[in-house]
């Protein structure tokens, strides 16, 4: 594994780095040189000799051509700097979020965490072509202004320079407040946004009571709100505006007088004196970013530790064991298990069974029950808070990840389909799959005769910006993946949704034919279609309150009895 | 930030368009500042004067300067010489320039400010009163990101756009006033090389924002692999697609590279370019200024004015250079935005389609409270998802609509709402055909309990009293207490004003739904539309829900969409679709 991380980013394209300060001292020095000729010629002017042009202009053209080649090596210099750094910092992060802890990516929220990330890399890269840049080569323009000016005047550069903190104290002053403001402001627009979305998500209901004036109010009241705070953050921005016009206007006054001053007493040339006029926009323009640059830090600071903080969450644990597989060893095997997640909340408690090879195996119970955290286990997103998960008869953390993971084969309830055609998301079941074994999977899986009938068939987008399929193509798809992938253990978690009878009995039949010969283990939600599991378990808060056959259970007259009869009275509604 | 920084940045806004045009679209654009009523008029005329007082500013400064240069060339003694009263009148006046400036953006701001705030409450006000087809159609996120960031741009006109294309445009008008003054020879010649240079600029505009546009896409499509990344990971996971994963996100990333290298190459040629050019200014200038100094045309201090003036004037320039591009992809965006203004809302009476307004009586004379007669309707005018299908509904009487989904139960529901117009034949309501009442009063006649009970993200109390605006408190009290919620309410830490979160989220489902019947129970509207849930509630949950419901429904008339057998067996009618 490469060092790809930020630090080695950095080390590694420094010498861009290097090479943009170097452009930026030159062309600063070009810009010097050339005021520091302009005043030349005005004291010759002055003093009454006459000029040659040709003798002053052919410099001046080298100056130009040295300035130009300068500025181009510059611009390319931060460009490529920022540019290869923002890749590696990127990949780096994709790297690393391939390999976080599944439990991670399940409390923090996808949703969320994309938030996050899009919008602190978006800062990060701001960071690089913009701030990073700005400093190095305000830096490096304020030292080179700097030195020149001692040569004409250190008495001036001294009354220059004290006349600026002033500057930073009054600016940064004011930007504490408007940062207070605009946090306001911010939270103002979410809510704004917030409430539109609640309003739309609620259009039934407030078409059926009549609640558009309501509801407009409710928007009305937020927007003024966003006016009352603007106006006050007007105010306070115009102020800081207008100061620091007056911060930046004040010292050159000063300075223009001590100008006039150094001059009388014959301690500068009038040449001097004007190209000191000419560099002072160039000194002052950097000194006044000072202040900005620390609020800016500041920002970026908080970006670039979420960054790190992601970066340095622990990858998900495996073993390295490649077991050899035992044909008498139970397939799986949970003993005692307990799982809460982090916040302390307990959603299984001393959950313990077996699954044998072959067999057929149902979950059962209401949302909460903690059906899908067992799942979650058996997929090895999760480690068992206490207790032991086994696969063979060797705990899941012994086992290397990657190869435990190739025992199983998983059809999910929210069924992702990757951007891309279809072929490519039924292939992602196996490696290298030819076109052929992809169509075999797919009729097996029930979905070839639909995707024929598509313009494109094989070759038809999906995802966000392709073909829409319903939920129930979708299912079947992810039954053709998980067919190609040809697992020993199938784990499936039904989806809830309603689909019409034909599309279902589809389903029904593909994961027929899916789960011959394999272990399965499945969470339903309509137990009309695991009548036929060799084991069922009944899941309530946590626990395994019941198990048995369908036969046992209904005989026994307990909780899935209980449901199986709640759920024939809705069915015949 | 260099020019050519900005000149991406701009056109790397303008890049999520499919389609750019460079030509400003005027009609659009005085749309937009039309719409800001007599708040345009103070707003243009705090840019005028921001504009003004800000190169006075800069001019008062410039000829402070002159002064100063002009004083060197004086004798000794002279020299400071009425210095005092001149700095004491510069900063006087540079001061009222800018009190003027500031009142100026004070105002600028918030007509901005107020405009895009009109902008926003406009839009929303129309994304509420759309027919009901669109939120049929259209997921809601969509609707957010598509249309609130048209219109979040075209509040950007307002905010900064119209300024930046018009404020420079009138602050070189007014740097030239002095300069012309100061020497007209040496101005035009620095005039004409500031427009090259803006030509020089221009040319560039236009690859640069094709090549960047190419860039945003691959960009974005980084972003969304991101995403996919994300929201896949379970099957990435399983399938042990980790390194194809990565291995595909960094060949993009690697395109992307690729692609922003070119792009780079054509910003640094600009950028050594306009170093050049500046260069090649302050050569010109001083060419010219030794050669016009030495005829006694002019004099070194009003150079050094000259020069002053010159750079901020130049900027200026350069900055419509930039401006305008991006004005003109700004305005695209407000095109849309006015296009979603100008489409169609929902009318105010329900569409039928028989020409007779007659009152009609029903079967039972003028007991029937609803009727439908052969009603036909279909979503795309293709599929009828209902077909000649008639139903008499007598006052005070509970009828069941039974049937698997996708057969039209729900549709009947939107129907009776008036969400929905049919696409033949007749609805009544209390003997009177639909188009005989406004929407509104059609739903004031109708308790409706959805399916999934929406909650707004209000208080529990404000939830309930959507049911009837003026109620109080007492009254939302004991529709609760009939709804069976009264006493979970109370458990709540804020009781009545306990945030119900998110669509309701804090809650749970027999909750939302005890409230959504306390808000149908406040309405205490004659007739009763119930789509019942089918997602399975625990039985001490369902007992409540089920005794609120029988409360509701005592002398109504009740239109249930039934799932459950019980409801079925209290029907005074079934129909089955």
């Amino acid at each position: 594994m490469k060092k790809e991380g930020l630090s080695g980013s950095i080390k590694k394209y420094g010498y861009l780095c290097v090479l943009y300060i170097l452009f930026s001292y030159i062309l600063t020095q070009v810009v010097v040189d050339g005021s520091n000729r302009i005043a030349q010629a005005t004291d010759a002017l002055f003093a009454g000799e006459t000029l040659e042009l040709k003798k002053f202009l052919i410099p001046f053209v080298l100056l130009m051509f040295i300035g130009a080649i300068a500025a181009f090596g510059k611009s390319l210099m931060k460009n490529s700097f920022s540019l290869n750094v923002q890749t590696a910092i990127k990949n780096s992060i994709v790297q690393k979020l391939v390999r976080l802890e599944y439990q991670y990516l399940d409390e923090t929220g996808t949703g969320a965490l994309m938030n996050r990330l899009i919008s602190d890399i978006y800062e990060i890269e701001a960071l690089f072509s913009e701030l990073i840049p700005s400093v190095l080569m305000d830096f490096v323009t304020i030292v080179t202004v700097c030195i020149y000016m001692n040569s004409l005047s250190t008495r001036l550069l001294l009354v220059t320079i004290v006349c600026y903190p002033v500057l930073f104290w009054l600016a940064n002053k004011f930007t504490r407040s408007l940062g207070k403001l605009t946090g306001k402001r911010r939270n103002l627009y979410d809510d704004l946004e917030n409430v539109a979305l609640d309003v739309f998500h609620g259009i039934t209901v407030g078409r059926s009571f009549n609640l558009y004036k309501i509801q407009n109010a409710r928007i009305e009241k937020i927007i003024q709100g966003i006016l009352d705070n603007e106006y006050i953050r007007t105010r306070i921005g115009m102020l800081s505006l207008v100061m620091g016009d007056i911060v930046r206007w004040m010292p050159r006054l000063m300075c223009y007088i001590f100008a006039l001053y150094e001059t009388s007493q014959q301690y500068m040339s009038i040449g001097s004196c004007m190209a000191y006029v000419m560099l002072l926009d160039r000194l002052v323009r950097p000194l006044g970013n000072v202040p900005n640059y620390l609020v800016s830090i500041r920002e970026y600071r908080v970006s670039l530790l979420r960054l790190l903080e992601i970066l340095k969450q622990p990858n998900e644990k495996s073993g390295e064991a490649v077991f050899e597989i035992h044909e008498n060893e139970s397939v799986l095997e949970l003993q005692q298990v307990a799982f809460s997640y982090t916040d302390g909340q307990t959603v299984l408690k001393d959950i313990s069974f077996s699954v044998e090879r072959g067999e057929q195996i149902a979950l059962v119970g209401g949302s909460g029950s903690g059906k899908t955290t067992v799942m979650k286990l058996l997929c090895g997103f999760y480690q068992p808070s206490s207790g032991k998960c086994q696969m063979y008869g060797h705990d899941y953390q012994e086992w290397n990840l990657e190869t435990l993971r190739q025992q199983l084969a998983l059809v999910s309830q929210n069924v992702f389909l990757f951007p891309g055609t279809i072929a490519e998301n039924v292939a992602y079941g196996k490696n290298g799959a030819t076109r052929e074994e992809v169509e075999e999977a797919c009729k097996q899986a029930n979905i070839h005769a639909f995707i024929m009938t598509l313009p494109q068939g094989y070759d038809t987008l999906v995802g966000e910006r392709g073909a829409r399929l319903s939920g129930g193509q979708r299912q079947r798809i992810s039954i053709a993946r998980a067919i190609l992938k040809n697992a020993p253990i199938l784990l499936m978690d039904e989806p809830t949704s309603a689909v019409d009878v034909e599309t279902e009995q589809l389903i029904q039949d593909a994961m027929r034919k899916v789960s011959k010969g394999r272990t399965v283990i499945t969470i339903a939600h309509r137990l009309s279609t695991i009548q036929d599991a060799d084991l069922i378990y009944v899941f309530e808060k946590g626990h395994i309150v019941e198990s048995g056959t369908h036969k046992i259970l209904m005989e026994k007259n307990g909780a899935y009895c209980a449901l199986y009869q709640k759920e024939t009275e809705e069915r015949s509604a | 930030m260099g020019y050519s920084d900005v000149l991406i940045e701009q056109c790397g806004a303008n890049a999520t368009q499919e389609q750019q045009s460079n030509r400003i679209k005027w009609r659009i654009l005085w749309r937009l500042l039309h719409m800001m009523k007599s708040g345009f008029w103070k707003y243009l005329v705090a840019i005028i004067a921001m504009s003004v007082a800000l190169s006075a500013f800069d001019t008062v400064t410039a000829f402070l300067l002159k002064d100063i240069m002009a004083r060197i060339s004086w004798e000794q003694g002279l020299m400071f010489d009425g210095l005092g009263k001149n700095v004491l009148l510069c900063v006087l006046a540079g001061l009222c320039c800018l009190a003027i400036y500031g009142v100026g953006y004070i105002v600028y701001t918030m007509e901005a400010k107020r405009g895009g705030a009109n902008l926003q409450r406009v839009m929303y006000s129309k994304a509420m009163r759309l027919p009901f087809m669109y939120y049929d159609t259209t997921h809601s996120g969509e609707f957010m990101s598509k249309v609130m960031y048209d219109s979040g741009r075209a509040q950007g006109i307002y905010g900064s756009r119209f300024r930046r294309i018009l404020m420079p445009c009138l602050m070189v008008s007014c740097y030239l006033v002095p300069m012309v003054y100061l020497n007209w020879q040496v101005t035009l010649c620095l005039f004409g090389a500031s427009a090259s240079l803006l030509l020089l600029n221009t040319m560039f505009v236009v690859p640069m924002q094709s090549m960047s546009q190419k860039l945003s896409g691959t960009h974005s499509s980084l972003t969304e692999r991101l995403s996919n990344l994300l929201a896949g990971m379970e099957q990435v996971k399983i399938f042990g697609l980790q390194k194809l994963m990565v291995d595909e996100y960094v060949d993009a990333n690697e395109r992307f590279r690729k692609g922003q290298r070119s792009m780079n190459m054509l910003s640094a040629c600009l950028d050594g370019l306009n170093q050049g050019f500046e260069l090649l200014g302050s050569m010109v200038f001083i060419a010219l200024g030794i050669f016009f100094v030495s005829k006694d045309v002019t004099t070194v201090e009003n150079l050094a004015a000259i020069y002053v003036l010159y750079g901020s004037m130049s900027w200026n320039l350069l900055q419509v250079g930039i401006y305008i591009p991006s004005m003109a992809s700004y305005l695209a965006n407000a095109e849309r935005v006015f296009a979603f203004l100008d489409s169609e809302e929902e009318a105010e009476y329900v569409e039928m389609h028989s020409n007779t307004k007659d009152v009609v009586k029903g079967e039972r004379g003028e007991d029937s409270c609803i009727r439908m007669e052969h009603v036909s309707f279909s979503y795309d005018g293709e599929n009828n998802i209902l077909d000649d299908f008639s139903v008499d509904i007598p006052k005070g009487k509970c009828v069941a609509l039974k049937g698997e989904s996708g057969k039209g139960k729900s549709t009947i529901a939107k129907l009776l709402l008036g969400f929905y117009s049919v696409t033949a034949g007749e609805m009544y309501l209390n003997g009177k055909t639909y188009d005989n009442y406004t929407r509104e009063q059609i739903r004031n006649q109708i308790g409706y309990v959805p399916q999934e009970p929406y909650l707004y993200n209000v208080s529990i109390a404000e939830n309930i009293r959507y049911g009837k605006p003026d109620a109080t408190l007492e009254e939302i009290i004991e529709a609760a207490q009939k709804a069976n919620a009264h006493d979970f309410i109370m458990r709540q830490e804020e009781g009545y004003d306990t945030n119900v979160g998110e669509r309701g989220n804090h809650l749970s489902g027999g909750e939302k739904q005890r409230i959504a019947i306390a808000r149908a129970i406040l309405k205490n509207a004659p007739i009763l539309l119930l789509d019942e849930a089918t997602s399975a509630l625990d039985n001490e949950s369902e007992r409540l829900v089920n005794e609120a419901l029988e409360r509701l429904m005592q002398d109504r008339t009740t239109i249930v969409i039934a799932h459950r057998v019980s409801t079925l067996n209290r029907a005074d009618a079934i129909i089955e679709l």
